[in-house]
């Protein structure tokens, strides 16, 4: 019998999954119902699920053939109900003014203080070569750094090589896997101590929840950019690790895969039954600010937020940044005008930089202007608008303003 | 390949590491190549070679034809299982491992390197499993001894029994000087004036005193010395000491002055001829006629131990022979086949040779192919230093200059250690703990080296098990201490 809490959480879960089902958003559904399963941690559940996908595998079948099967999943899960290894929250990574530096180069990185909690998702951003990967690889233990603190809380005593394997770090290039995926995936969950048929289980389990069951069977080189950076998140996710970290996970990836793989970060390290800490570094900025808890804008190696002017360790959550009301209206605009037709259009409005990167107008105005004011002066041209966005709370800004 | 197949899920999903070093398909592989060797080794065996020639079987495998395929194919089994096993890498992937399974992992690897470069065994098995089903054990021992205490009686060649053989009493045994460059044996008994000799006592002797000495008689059967063709336990060379060559002396005495013995041993030794399909045309009472002469024994006759038997019959058909090549040979290849055992320094090589393997193996799977290559480059750069500096020790005669570097050896390859714990870069203490290990079987040899300089008698006479002890302290060294520097060093954040 799980706690209330927890029934509670598989309730409210169940019937979000319902609904997404009702209103058609299937994939959506299924995908949150795979996060349920992986909740259970249960080989009964898995098992079920694997047979739904092969057999929709042998004999494709209609919605509502396929919900009937979801169904008896859904008694399933309810009757063996979610797990709660580890609870959200639980500072995991703590540093204080951490800096590196790398011999005669003039880059320098730091003061770097930030905390990491269980469940927390960190968006690290900021233009090339302004250390990105540097702070990813100085936090999963793999470069050494040269002052200040780093302290990890992921009760593995003294011993670095037990603390390596509860980080895991996937670098923007991973190594080739060698020899079918399946096989390697099973290797690295017996490895720690997932064996037999609950291995086997939990590993299609996984494939299926990262939408690689259609791809199981192929070789490493046979894979686009995109599955091979699916498959090395099913590697990691299989390490259950306390904190992952992530390099430029979304380079080479279309839209759409963009899209989907930060959603599935997002509620992967969030999962009720082991969330983890996961630091995300992107150059795509509005795709990893709407999933991240927390977003760190490095430039030249130095921590910013407000108009460059923090040189301090601050992280701003994703909340603060909506609640910076004082900011001013900031957008990004691809219009048919030429740039005087642009400002004089948008003069009333006190403009008071209007910028041009070859591509879209980045407009920067009083902090009193709204966005609705913005649509209504824009709607008196007749000129076409192919993309506007309010970037005010957005750290796009500051490679705007560099 | 089906059943195979699940073998190799079952070991994935439950011994990762078993898997991972595929140990279930390489053993398999090796096994059936044991088993191949064997079953070449079995029909090795030729029971008209076996009467024709001598066989060391140490040395018969690597002698065959067959051993440069059975290389290859070692060299292939091992390139092919290491491809294999390199595809996936848990300690490198920072998967939980414990000291104990990296230990493992290195114990394992040893084992395989050991087992896949032992071919040999199992052919070497495979040919005395036949050739001992053809060549049976019965009266072996006897016919050893028999054959070793008759041998002088059977020698056609009458240099052997000339006094200069003569080892006991003293003051034999004595060594022929020449005077001039004439170094023909043959020609020892007749041109006197050209040599002299040397006895035990380092006195000089004339050939008349000699001759005096041994009481004037040139040629006997006590003179007898030739070790050549005797055949000893496990057919290795027995050097005979004055103890020895006394008791010999007084055996040879004590048959040739019983003539019922000598007698009884004459008829059983044409026994064992027939029994062994020796061709022979002997007759004990005759051959007892010409040996029984007390108290000297004169060598008067001779038994031709010629292999050409039809030509030696055809001329005298009453010439007394023995086909002395083929009953020595059989009686010293079925001796070899029943006091085979591999000796302890071919086991020591093999060791050696696998234990080497199995450290550059794992060296490379615990660091990364940079610090390895650093590794082999820098060792190869280090050996060429380290040889123009020996040289140069050497050259300028240098007092006590063997000792002198073995120590600069040990001091480097202590520094090794001592490189690892102080350099700060990550890639730098990888190359020292790789030098450390790969030089550290070399510091038994190293401490031997400096014992032998000193004569210390304790190593010189266990040298043989000074090295094999050495290896297995090697590793368990390998896995108590230099398992946990790799783990820690592969922790290690790079500078």
């Amino acid at each position: 019998m799980q706690s209330e809490p927890l029934q509670q959480y598989l309730n409210q879960s169940l019937e979000q999954v319902s609904q997404l089902y009702q209103h058609g958003d299937t994939e959506l559904a299924l995908r949150r119902l795979m996060d349920l399963a992986l909740d259970t941690d249960h080989i009964e559940v898995f098992q079920a699920f694997i047979q739904y996908f092969l057999s929709e595998e042998k004999s494709p079948t209609n919605a509502t053939q396929q919900w009937e099967k979801l169904e008896k999943i859904i008694a399933l899960i309810q009757r063996i109900g979610v797990k709660e290894l580890k609870q959200k929250g639980e500072v995991l990574i703590t540093c204080k003014d951490l800096n590196k530096s790398y011999g005669t180069s003039t880059f320098k990185l730091g003061p770097i203080s930030l905390k990491l909690e269980r469940g927390n998702l960190l968006g690290l951003v900021g233009e090339n070569g302004n250390g990105k990967t540097t702070l990813l690889r100085i936090l999963a233990h793999e470069l050494s750094y040269d002052t200040g603190t780093l302290h990890y809380n992921l009760s593995q005593g003294n011993d670095a090589y037990a603390l390596r394997t509860r980080l895991a770090y996937i670098p923007q290039r991973s190594a080739k896997w060698l020899g079918p995926l399946q096989e390697n995936l099973k290797f690295t969950l017996a490895s720690y101590g997932i064996t037999g048929a609950f291995n086997e289980a939990k590993i299609l389990m996984v494939i299926a929840r990262l939408g690689l069951w259609n791809y199981r069977h192929l070789e490493w080189s046979a894979l686009s950019s995109g599955y091979k950076m699916r498959f090395e998140l099913a590697r990691t996710l299989l390490r259950c690790p306390d904190v992952l970290l992530l390099d430029e996970p979304l380079a080479n990836l279309d839209i759409m895969a963009q899209q989907t793989i930060l959603e599935d970060l997002r509620s992967l390290s969030n999962l009720r039954s082991r969330p983890m800490a996961m630091v995300l570094s992107s150059q795509q900025l509005y795709e990893v600010e709407k999933v991240s808890d927390s977003v760190l804008f490095l430039k030249e190696g130095k921590p910013m937020w407000k108009d460059n002017a923090s040189t301090n360790a601050t992280v701003l959550s994703s909340n603060e940044i909506q609640n910076e009301k004082a900011l001013p209206l900031i957008v990004e605009l691809e219009i048919d005008l030429q740039r005087v037709e642009l400002q004089h259009l948008l003069a009333p409005l006190g403009l008071e930089k209007l910028q041009y990167n070859g591509g879209a107008y980045i407009a920067q105005f009083k902090s009193n202007v709204q966005m609705q004011e913005l649509l209504k002066q824009l709607a008196t041209s007749t000129a076409r608008i192919n993309y506007i966005r309010d970037i005010s709370n957005s750290t796009r800004r500051f490679f705007v303003n560099a | 390949m089906g059943f195979f197949h699940k073998i190799n899920q079952w070991a994935l999903t439950r011994y990762p590491q078993i898997w991972n070093l595929r140990l279930i398909p390489v053993l398999a592989i090796i096994l059936l190549c044991h088993l191949f060797h064997f079953v070449v080794g079995y029909f090795s065996y030729n029971k008209q070679d076996f009467g024709n020639n001598t066989r060391v079987i140490d040395e018969m495998f690597f002698s065959s034809s067959f051993f440069s395929f059975s290389f290859l194919l070692s060299g292939v089994i091992f390139v092919f299982w290491l491809n294999r096993m390199f595809r996936n890498n848990a300690f490198k992937s920072y998967y939980p491992l414990s000291h104990r399974q990296l230990a493992g992992q290195f114990l394992a690897v040893f084992l395989i390197a050991a087992l896949n470069i032992s071919y040999y065994s199992s052919y070497t098995w495979g040919y005395l499993q036949n050739a001992k089903h053809h060549n049976v054990s019965t009266n072996i021992e006897e016919d050893v001894k028999l054959y070793n205490q008759m041998l002088f009686l059977l020698q056609d060649n009458k240099d052997s029994y000339f006094f200069e053989n003569r080892v006991y009493p003293s003051p034999f045994p004595i060594n022929k000087q020449y005077n001039n460059n004439d170094q023909d044996n043959s020609s020892a008994n007749t041109e006197e004036s050209s040599y002299y000799y040397i006895g035990s006592d380092d006195k000089r002797y004339t050939v008349a005193q000699i001759e005096a000495l041994t009481g004037g008689y040139k040629f006997s059967y006590l003179n007898y010395r030739s070790d050549y063709r005797e055949i000893t336990p496990n057919n290795s060379y027995y050097d005979y000491d004055k103890e020895d060559w006394r008791n010999i002396f007084e055996e040879r005495s004590k048959l040739l002055n019983d003539s019922v013995l000598l007698l009884q041993n004459m008829k059983a030794f044409i026994a064992l001829c027939e029994r062994r399909n020796i061709d022979h045309k002997l007759d004990a009472n005759t051959w007892l006629q010409w040996v029984n002469h007390p108290p000297f024994f004169p060598f008067e006759y001779s038994i031709s131990r010629n292999t050409d038997l039809n030509d030696a019959l055809s001329k005298n058909p009453k010439s007394y022979f023995v086909d002395f090549d083929t009953l020595y040979t059989i009686l010293y290849n079925t001796n070899s086949l029943y006091t085979y055992h591999i000796e302890l320094w071919v086991l020591c090589v093999y060791l050696y040779i696998a234990l080497g393997l199995s450290v550059l193996v794992m060296s490379y799977r615990w660091t990364s192919k940079k610090v390895w290559s650093y590794s082999v480059i820098g060792s190869m750069l280090l050996a060429l230093i380290l040889g123009v500096l020996t040289a140069m020790i050497g050259m300028n005669g240098f007092s006590n200059s063997g000792k002198t570097i073995t120590l600069l050896y040990l001091a480097i390859i202590a520094g090794f250690l001592l490189l690892h714990f102080a350099h700060p870069k990550k890639l730098y203490a990888g190359v020292a703990l790789n030098w450390f290990i790969w030089s550290l079987p070399f510091v038994p040899a190293l401490i031997f080296s400096l014992f032998e300089i000193g004569n210390d008698s304790f190593m010189r006479h266990n040298e043989v098990n000074y090295f094999f002890t050495s290896i297995w302290l090697y590793v368990l060294a390998f896995c108590l201490v230099i398992v946990p520097l790799y783990r820690k060093w592969m922790a290690a954040p790079e500078d």
